[in-house]
Order: structure tokens, then C-alpha cells, then sequence
């Protein structure tokens, strides 16, 4: 396993790059995000270390980001002040940032289709945006949440289309050329942290929630879950599907733990790692090597590894 | 659950707290109440309490609960007025007035609307009227408005989460530190203020005696520029350059810091005493102690000198032996006590002087050691006609001291001073010149070569100049020369942190605190207050870093022998 300190900084989000194996970025923020400035800091995988390859700062927390899919230098992070800073990793400052939101933004994700190349950014000041990343200015912004939106997801399968979740409970499905949500349903009688998509079946969609449960919907039929995962005693920060494996979930919670789930066997989780002593709030599953795992905390702890019941799921 | 509807009123204020909580405290109470969406009312809270108690039965007592639940209700139905008291309060009190003017100049436009706007939502609820006549009282209930409510949302959050695996949770220390007002969370930034009472006290009487205006405007600039100022990478590259300003300017008693600083530093007229001391008995203490010292067991030595003084408190030779023994004992708020005392006692005592120096060195206070510097030269027979006669004392600033010590130096070009070059090691470090400290303490080791404490002092310059492999070298030379020399353990534990030798920095340290606590043994008493307390806290870094977390239950009890046991270590 690898690990990174990053003293003074509590981790937020942490991704894996998209084009290159080894590199990682870690969207933090001191003070635990509650003031402050914030650090995303450039690490690489180097013979089973992770090294520190750069560090950019902000001046104020940083709570997401998200690699570019077109060019390998370019990183977006979503930060308190309520904008979004488009970073080129060689350089210092961000090329350019992006101020619309009123408050804190909480979620960033880049389009995982080919057709366009497009940001969806979430809000606690209850809005969606989307942006075209040469642009300054938003393309559309969807109003629909009572709540804070706490995050906001391309689907990897649908064109233009995103799923939203708020404190409100409810996820919501939109279609960038629609301003109103397509689809609207409860999802936990609690606020809703973390939404994702399975990467091999389009119709599936998990979220999770501050009442520590994992839930996974069949969009064509959303009036019951087609599976929940228990075993978090705390809220769900963040939920993954896996980009090698069908069924298979990690989910990172507020009591210390980074789980794994089996979805197709069972309610209880594969395996829990409890390798952080604060909150753990990133989370990535690698796209080039099967079964790593990223996870940061707010103990300025990231940890790069591969767990050992997913080896065995995965046969490796 | 009652606060549930503070948060829906004030959603979106600049107040993660609110956000974590609501988080932290939506529990399996909430999977059970599927009609209801969020549920309101009384019963409700103790429902969710009785669920908690299930989930972890032995922590929980219904008696404490009701009470906490009591609380909580009533300090949700007094969180609103509580803006307005503070302002009442204030009202007649100009001072903090006119900081707030200057602070309130700062703000972002942003914050100002949205924390405005949701006052306002809040006087419509309650349906208070204040007069808000003058544009300040409004200023300043922005400012503490924020304050108060992230306070009580820190308290809310911590009443909420008995969890026993928080304990530890350094978020959870931090949310302590706000709710008890010890650090605040204003505009974005964080201030820790251990003595924020006594500085406003301080700062009151200061004013009663100057220009009001003035220091008024002068100490809110300060105050703004220590915390809008340029932002920094590290808090505590900012601290650092703080402490520089002061120690390069001439401001004094309107910087908040230097106030605070001079309470503190009179803590430093008493020494320590370690309380069952049993060398106290002992025919001639300070013969044994020179003893154990050459021995090189400092903690044994330690208590010999601390009973000798306290036989012969006007032994000026036992106080300097106490003092430098401190210091290489890692006790460096000791040895200034004691070096102090034996200064007063004996003022031409230059090993004294220049222990002082290092040990203000070492404990961030930068003036007092340019001032004990500038001692030793006035007391040296050699240098003293380098001193300007009618020297002032308050202004020795670093620069100064710098150049008479380098003055010093060129004197006697072939002959090298040792001394002088200790003198100059330290100032370089003071000024953060690394290089030139390391080269002024090889020039001390090339006449001196089997001082441990010049090699230790050789190693912490060189570490802290980023040169860590070299200064473990030195380090193992100094404590090839002395095994017992515990301040040059924990450095070179420091080293091995900053290597990322976890686990080898582990054991020095223990190998340090087992050495401290030894120095007890000749009695077998218990008692631990030989041990310093920068080890223990390095350790408890330490210990997380190796990921050990179930270490922690010992190191809060001070329990060297699970710690030993845990890590390999063999008491001989």
C-alpha cells in the first residue's frame, strides 16, 4: 500500500488520472474545510511510492476534482469560494477559473462520453451548472434541488445526460437540453452524499446516504431499490462502481472505513479497511489497473492499494 | 429532531458546521421513520437517542441523555437571540468598535449580503426589533454573528457524537477548540487564541494609556494584516514570519502577540521543581551530579542539581550545572528558569549566557536570545570593547548582534573562537541561514571535536537547512560521545520522521522517554513529570504515522512499558 501525508491538509477527493497509471490528484482543503485555503496536490506512483510530483494552491478549500478526458495536464477543482478553478498541471496559477456559484461547490465530474466534453459542478447553494471547459460563462443551469446538492454525475453510458443528489433526499435525473429534471424520486429518508453509475449496466444508479446505507435503483423501475448495502455506522461520503467488475461497490463512510461490496451476494459488505483515523471523504477506483483503490481523509492520509477480497474477486 | 429546522432556515449560510452535523446525526433512527420526513418533534429526538443507546450500550446512560437532549432543546430555542445580547453588550465599548470598522472594510461583498440577508430572516421569525441605528452595531453583528454560530454549531456536533472512536479524532480536538471559544472561525480564517482574554484585557489598559485612535486603528491594522495577509503555504511558515516581524520591528505592546508573549514569558521566574525528589536526601548533591553527568545519565544528574539548589539556593555553579542540564535533557523551559536564576546570581557566568541563548533559541523567542548574546559579549573580556558602551539592551535586534559577533570573529582570524562561532551558529539559525550556521559550528568542531552538544547543534542547523542524512550523521556522532544525551535522541527521531523512518524514529524516542523516566528509579518512586512533553506528543505523531492507531489507549497513559512491548524495545 501506498501512502501519502500531506501535513495542514484534510483530504477531499481524490482521482486517478485517466491517461497515465501511476498519477493521482488530491483535492484538500485545510482547517478540514472549514477555513482556510486549499492544496490539490499532483502525486505519482513511483516503484510502490507515492511521491509528490507538484502542489497548487488556492485560496480557499478545495473540496472535489476531476481529471480532464482530452488532455492529460488539465485538472478541475471545485472550491469553497464557490467557483471552479480549470488547472494546467504545468503551471502555477489556473488557466482559468470559472465564478458562478453563490456558495461552496461541492461536486465537479467531467463527461465520460465521447460526444462532448462538458462539466457539471454541484452546489450547496442548491444549483446545477454545466459548462464547456473554453468557455467562461456556464451553458445551463438546473434548479430543481430544495437542498444542497452534494453531488452531481455524468452518466457513462447516456449522452447528455446527469444524475444529481441533495439533502433533500431525492436524486434527480437530468438532460442537459432540458432545464427541469427528467426524473425525480426519493432515495433516502436522509440527506443523499454520493451518487454513481455502473459502468456496465446504463440502467443502474447507486447512492448513498447520511443514514449509512447504501442503495442501488434500476432506473426503468425506481419505486424500490434492487439492492441495499449495509454496515457503515456513519454516513456514506462516497460510493464507486467498480470499472473492471459488474457488481462490485466501494464506499467510503464518516466512521473511518473503506468498504467493499459484492452487490450480487449479499447486503453485507466484502471487506472493511479501516486504514484512516478521521473521516474519509475520497475515493477512486483505477482505470488502468484492475482492482487499485484510492483513498483519501481527513487525516492528510492517501492510501493507494489494492484490497485483498477484491484479488480474490477479481482473480488476480 | 428540533434543530433540523434552524438548519432548513439558514441553509447555505457560510457554515459547514451546520451541514456536518445534520450529516453526523442522521442515524438509523431516521431509516424507521418512513412517513415522516424529517421528524419534529420532541418524541422523536428520543427515539433517535433510544437507537443510539442500542447501537453502543455500553456508553450510553438514559439519565445523561434526557439531560443532553434537555440542553440541546434550549440551546436551540436560545441560538437566535443570541446576536443580539452580544451587541447590547457592546454597545457602550468603542474599542471593539473600531477594530470591527476595519475588519468589516475587509469583507467579501458575497459573505456580507448572505450573512445580512439570513439576520434578517432570522429578526422576521423571531420577531425582534433592534434598533440598528448605527452602521458599526450591524458591521460588527456580522462579524461575531458568524463567530457565535459556528461555535455553537462545534458544540452541537460535539454533544451529538459520544462515540468512543472520536475521541481521538484530531477534527473532533479542533471542534473542542471552537466551541470553547479557544479558536475562532471568522471570514474564512482560523484563529487560535489560547489567551484571548487576557490579550482583550491587556489591550484594554494599554489603551487607557495611550491615544485612543491610535493604537485602536494601528492594532486593528495588525490584527487584519496577521490574518488577510499574503497566504502562505504553511500555517506555520506564517507564525514563523510573524515572530520575524516582531523581532525586527520596534512595535511592542499594540501587537496582540507581544502582549500575550509578555504574560507568558514571566512564567519563566519560576523554576519546576520535580516534586518527590529523592536525591534530596544526598550528603553532597552537587558532587554527585557532576558525577552522573560525566556518567552521562542526565535525568539522575538533573535531580541532583535540583536538590543542591534547593540546599544552596544562592549556589550560583549549581544553578548554571541545572540549567545546562535541562537543556540536553530536553527541557528547555527548565534550563531558561534555571539559567535565569544563576545570571542573576553570577551575571558574568558566559556558559549561562550562552545555554540562555540557545534555549530562547529553541523556544521561538528570538529577542531574548539576541539580548542574551549581546550579555555574553558585554561580560567577555576579549570582545566587550565591541559593545558600544551605552548599548541598549531593547534594541538588540538580530541584525545588530550579527554584526558584532561577526566583528568578533574577524579579530582573531587564525585563532578560531569557539565560541564566538556557537554564537554565530545560533543567530544564523535565528535568521534561518542554514549554510552559514553549518559552517560556523564545523569551525567550532574543529577546535572542539569531542562536544556531543556541538554536534547535536551541528545536526539540528543542518536539519533544519533540509539536509536530513547529514544530520543524522552528526547526530550519531554527539551521541556516540554521550548514549544518554536525550535532546540529541529525539532530534535525530525527528530526522528519521522527516526520512520517513517511522518505526526507527519510534524507538529513539522511547529509548528517550525510558531514559527520562529511569532518572526516577533510584527509589523506586513513580512519577512521571521528568519526561518531556515534545517527546510524548512526537511519539503520538509517530505512532499514527506507522498507522499503529491501537497504540493510542498507551500513549494517552503514559504506558512506557505496553509501548515498549508493543515495539521491540529492551529495557537494559
Amino acid at each position: 500500500m501506498a501512502t501519502y501525508l500531506t501535513p495542514n491538509r484534510h483530504g477531499y477527493s481524490v482521482r486517478f488520472s485517466p491517461f497515465n497509471a501511476n498519477q493521482v490528484v488530491v483535492a484538500t482543503s485545510q482547517y478540514f474545510g472549514l477555513a482556510g485555503g486549499g492544496t490539490l496536490f499532483l502525486l505519482e506512483l513511483v516503484d510502490g511510492k507515492l511521491v509528490e510530483r507538484n502542489n497548487f494552491q488556492w485560496s480557499d478549500g478545495l473540496f472535489d476534482c476531476v481529471w480532464s478526458e482530452v488532455d492529460p495536464n488539465i485538472v478541475v477543482s471545485a472550491s469553497g469560494d464557490g467557483g471552479l478553478q480549470i488547472w494546467n498541471l504545468t503551471g502555477n496559477v489556473p488557466c482559468q477559473t470559472l465564478n458562478e456559484h453563490k456558495k461552496e461547490v461541492y461536486s465537479v465530474d467531467w463527461t465520460r462520453t465521447r460526444q462532448d466534453q462538458l462539466i457539471v459542478s454541484a452546489s450547496w447553494d442548491r444549483s446545477i451548472k454545466v459548462w464547456n471547459p473554453t468557455r467562461k460563462i456556464s451553458l445551463n443551469t438546473y434548479l430543481g434541488h430544495s437542498q444542497l446538492v452534494y453531488n452531481a454525475m455524468w452518466s457513462p453510458h447516456l449522452t447528455n445526460c446527469f444524475a444529481s443528489v441533495s439533502g433533500d433526499g431525492n436524486l434527480k435525473l437530468w438532460n442537459t437540453l432540458n432545464s427541469t429534471a427528467s426524473m425525480s424520486f426519493r432515495a433516502h429518508d436522509a440527506e443523499v452524499l454520493t451518487c454513481d453509475w455502473c459502468k456496465y449496466d446504463q440502467n443502474i444508479i447507486a447512492t448513498g446516504g447520511s443514514d449509512g446505507l447504501i442503495r442501488g435503483w434500476d432506473l426503468r423501475s425506481y419505486a424500490q431499490p434492487i439492492f441495499q448495502l449495509k454496515g457503515c455506522e456513519y454516513a456514506v461520503r462516497r460510493v464507486q462502481f467498480s470499472p473492471h467488475c459488474m457488481s462490485l461497490l466501494a464506499g467510503v463512510s464518516y466512521d473511518y472505513t473503506t468498504r467493499l461490496w459484492d452487490f450480487k451476494n449479499g447486503s453485507e459488505a466484502m471487506e472493511t479497511i479501516k486504514h484512516h483515523s478521521e473521516f474519509v471523504y475520497g475515493l477512486d477506483w483505477s482505470n488502468h489497473k484492475q482492482g487499485e483503490l484510492a483513498d483519501c481523509g481527513w487525516d492528510s492520509l492517501v492510501h493507494v492499494f489494492t484490497p485483498n477480497s477484491v484479488i480474490n474477486m477479481l482473480n488476480l | 429532531m428540533a434543530f433540523r429546522q434552524l438548519t432548513e432556515a439558514n441553509c447555505g449560510q457560510a457554515n459547514p458546521l451546520h451541514k456536518l452535523t445534520t450529516h453526523l446525526t442522521r442515524d438509523h433512527a431516521l431509516a424507521e421513520t418512513h412517513g415522516q420526513p424529517f421528524p419534529s418533534s420532541s418524541d422523536q429526538l428520543v427515539e433517535q437517542f433510544l437507537q443510539e443507546t442500542r447501537m453502543a450500550p455500553q456508553t450510553f446512560r438514559m439519565d445523561d441523555l434526557m439531560r443532553e437532549m434537555h440542553e440541546i432543546e434550549s440551546q436551540r430555542a436560545s441560538l437566535p437571540p443570541v446576536p443580539a445580547s452580544t451587541v447590547k453588550d457592546h454597545l457602550n465599548d468603542d474599542v471593539w468598535a473600531l477594530q470591527y470598522i476595519e475588519d468589516g472594510k475587509h469583507f467579501h461583498v458575497n459573505e456580507n449580503e448572505d450573512i445580512w440577508s439570513e439576520i434578517a430572516a432570522q429578526e422576521h421569525n423571531t420577531h425582534q426589533s433592534l434598533q440598528q441605528d448605527s452602521i458599526w452595531a450591524e458591521e460588527f453583528r456580522q462579524d461575531t454573528g458568524e463567530a457565535v454560530a459556528v461555535q455553537a454549531s462545534a458544540n452541537e456536533l460535539l454533544d451529538n457524537l459520544d462515540d468512543p472512536q472520536f475521541q481521538y479524532s484530531k477534527f473532533m480536538k479542533f471542534m473542542k477548540q471552537v466551541g470553547d471559544g479557544e479558536a475562532t472561525i471568522q471570514d474564512g480564517e482560523v484563529s487560535v487564541n489560547d489567551e484571548a482574554v487576557e490579550w482583550g484585557d491587556e489591550y484594554v489598559n494599554n489603551l487607557r494609556t495611550m491615544n485612543k485612535e491610535e493604537t485602536a486603528e494601528s492594532m486593528a491594522d495588525d490584527y487584519v494584516a496577521s490574518n488577510n495577509g499574503e497566504y502562505n503555504s504553511k500555517f506555520w511558515d506564517r507564525l514563523q514570519d510573524e515572530w520575524k516581524k516582531l523581532a525586527d520591528t520596534e512595535e511592542t505592546a499594540d501587537h496582540p502577540w507581544i502582549s500575550d508573549f509578555n504574560d507568558y514569558y514571566d512564567t519563566y521566574k519560576e523554576y519546576n521543581f520535580t516534586e518527590e525528589n529523592p536525591m534530596f536526601d544526598i550528603l553532597d548533591p552537587l558532587s554527585r551530579g557532576k558525577d552522573m553527568l560525566s556518567k552521562g545519565d542526565l535525568p539522575s544528574a538533573v535531580l541532583c542539581f535540583e536538590a543542591a539548589v534547593k540546599k544552596e539556593p544562592e549556589n550560583a555553579e549549581a544553578w548554571q550545572l541545572l540549567g545546562t542540564t535541562q537543556a540536553e535533557n530536553e527541557q528547555d523551559p527548565n534550563a531558561i528558569c534555571a539559567l535565569k536564576r544563576c545570571v542573576e546570581l553570577q551575571p558574568e557566568n558566559l556558559t549561562a549566557l550562552m545555554g540562555l541563548a540557545v534555549s530562547y533559541t529553541n523556544e521561538s523567542y528570538p529577542r531574548q536570545a539576541c539580548q542574551s548574546l549581546v550579555n555574553w559579549m558585554q561580560r567577555n573580556p576579549q570582545y566587550a570593547s565591541l559593545v558600544p558602551p551605552d548599548f541598549d539592551l531593547s534594541g538588540a535586534h538580530h541584525k545588530v548582534v550579527q554584526d558584532m559577533f561577526i566583528r568578533a570573529a574577524q579579530l582573531k582570524p587564525q585563532d578560531v573562537d569557539y565560541e564566538i562561532q556557537c554564537g554565530l551558529g545560533v543567530l544564523f539559525n535565528l535568521s534561518g541561514e542554514y549554510d552559514k550556521a553549518a559552517d560556523c559550528f564545523r569551525a567550532a568542531l574543529s577546535v572542539k571535536s569531542d562536544d556531543a552538544k556541538l554536534w547535536n547543534r551541528l545536526g539540528a542547523t543542518l536539519a533544519n537547512g533540509s539536509n536530513p542524512e547529514q544530520a543524522v550523521d552528526a547526530y550519531h556522532r554527539a551521541l556516540n560521545l554521550e548514549p544518554g544525551f536525550i535532546r540529541a535522541r529525539y532530534n535525530v527521531g525527528i530526522t528519521c520522521i522527516n526520512l520517513s523512518a517511522y518505526k526507527e524514529a519510534a524507538e529513539h524516542f522511547l529509548l528517550a522517554l525510558n531514559q527520562q523516566a529511569r532518572g526516577k528509579d533510584v527509589k523506586n518512586v513513580g512519577g512521571l513529570s521528568q519526561m518531556s512533553e515534545t517527546i510524548w506528543s512526537t511519539l503520538r505523531m509517530c505512532i499514527s504515522l506507522m498507522n499503529r492507531s491501537d497504540l493510542r489507549p498507551a500513549l494517552d497513559n503514559r504506558d512506557l512499558d505496553a509501548l515498549n512491548k508493543a515495539l521491540d524495545i529492551h529495557e537494559s
